[in-house]
């Protein structure tokens, strides 16, 4: 019997701007710690998920930024960025996309 | 004896139009200023009425005319460098009045912004993005390869590219015309940016950065290439935007493939990641405007500019969440104001929105 492995990977998803260009970041997962898994799972829930704009209320342009995991994208927010197991791995995708 | 009153009235106010108008960028404006500071008392009152009317000065303004001199108003400028960091809005490398810095990223802001200044005073009257003189707060060299222009409320904040795909974003004067668009936008209809009224937000940063773009090129409806951003995006066959032929901006790009803006109604799509499609959607009133304005011909601020000005700040017709048909409706409204119902002009307006599907 086979198993097919699918790597667990968490996207940085960069959206929107002047172009209105769609671009992303990713890590795979599977050399982390389990706690960033556990974590990550209580930032996203299941079921359909509306990813809403982050931006700021008067920002024209500005970049968005979603978070994708195992199938869902939610907007990247403060309480996630402040999550310590999430916080390197979010720096180094940051970095890829110049934010 | 009243009508030729107002008929003096009205004659003396083409005279000061044509004096004060008719030059371009800084030198129009320090020609303005000599040509100000010449006349008396009372034609300082009747263009300070005139500019009120315009909607360039205050009430309070116009009550002390008399009083000031000073009503013409200027542009203050303020380019300041992230230094290629996050901290806004940076070390101040340019003021108002002051000479090139040497660095082409400031200086190219500092001309934008003069240019776009400029491009609202003396078609429409406007005092800067809040029509109550706003200092013009740009920052340059933000953050490192950075891919993108703004505006965060407050200021415009630019990124010098990452070299290969994008030049730097201070490299279109459109590009400066469209975010400082964004402010006068958020000072006039202010519309929620997100679906419709967001891709209507877009679009007018857009129909007013390539007419900033063209009035100062001296382009007309001919002669301007109607492209956003063809300086910004590297490669000769490549810009951000067409209005004329929106969708075709960039074609089979090796990076970004090929420009996804929709012309018609029919190509209206969602886009939940980029707030309901604000930068896809506006292609179908950025096509109307062209339509609009190469139906009527001559320069593109003439007319449909002027209908498009006057409907962007008519929050009446246009609230914060309007609707691509209420906008419409909104042109078509002012239009017949100004040129009549059955004119050249409101037929070609009435006859883009149709062709775009509205």
């Amino acid at each position: 019997m086979a198993f097919k492995i699918t790597k667990m990977k968490l996207k940085l998803i960069q959206t929107g701007g002047f172009a209105g260009r769609s671009k992303y970041a990713e890590e795979d997962l599977s050399s982390h710690p389990a706690a960033l898994q556990q974590e990550l799972d209580q930032h996203f829930p299941g079921g359909n998920v509306q990813a809403k704009s982050n931006m700021t209320s008067q920002s024209r342009d500005a970049f968005q930024y979603f978070l994708e995991y195992k199938g869902i994208r939610i907007a990247l927010n403060e309480e996630i960025k402040a999550s310590p197991y999430i916080e390197d791995l979010l720096q180094r995708l940051k970095e890829q996309l110049h934010y | 004896m009243r009508l030729q009153l107002i008929s003096t009235a009205e004659m003396k106010s083409k005279l000061l139009k044509s004096n004060l108008g008719g030059f371009s960028e800084d030198e129009e404006i320090r020609s303005r200023r000599q040509t100000y500071a010449k006349l008396n008392t009372d034609e300082k009152t009747l263009l300070a009425r005139l500019q009120f009317k315009a909607g360039g000065v205050k009430k309070s303004t116009l009550a002390h005319t008399k009083a000031d001199s000073e009503v013409i108003p200027k542009p203050s400028r303020l380019v300041y460098s992230a230094e290629n960091k996050r901290a806004l809005p940076g070390k101040l490398v340019r003021e108002e009045g002051s000479k090139a810095s040497g660095d082409a990223d400031t200086d190219n802001v500092y001309d934008a912004a003069g240019a776009t200044w400029d491009f609202y005073y003396s078609l429409f009257g406007r005092n800067s993005i809040d029509n109550a003189g706003m200092k013009l707060i740009q920052t340059v060299h933000y953050l490192n390869k950075y891919d993108n222009a703004f505006w965060d409320g407050k200021q415009m904040i630019y990124g010098d590219g990452d070299g290969k795909i994008f030049a730097s974003f201070t490299s279109d004067l459109d590009i400066t015309g469209h975010e400082l668009t964004h402010g006068v936008v958020q000072y006039e209809c202010n519309l929620e940016y997100k679906d419709q009224s967001g891709a209507l937000n877009e679009s007018l940063a857009d129909v007013f950065g390539i007419m900033i773009k063209q009035k100062a090129l001296n382009h007309d409806v001919r002669t301007s290439d109607w492209l956003i951003g063809e300086n910004t995006l590297v490669g000769d066959e490549y810009a951000i935007r067409s209005l004329k032929s929106p969708g075709t901006a960039y074609v089979n790009h090796p990076d970004l493939g090929t420009d996804p803006q929709p012309a018609h109604m029919s190509g209206y799509s969602d886009d939940p990641s980029d707030n309901g499609g604000v930068h896809l959607n506006s292609g179908i009133p950025n096509h109307a405007f062209y339509l609009a304005a190469v139906e009527t011909g001559g320069f593109s601020w003439e007319k449909i500019g002027q209908v498009w000005y006057r409907a962007m700040c008519n929050t009446d017709l246009v609230p914060v969440n309007a609707t691509f048909s209420q906008f419409k409706e909104a042109t078509l409204a002012e239009s017949i104001i100004l040129f009549g119902t059955g004119s050249k002009v409101t037929s070609a307006i009435e006859n883009a929105w149709n062709a775009v599907g509205l």
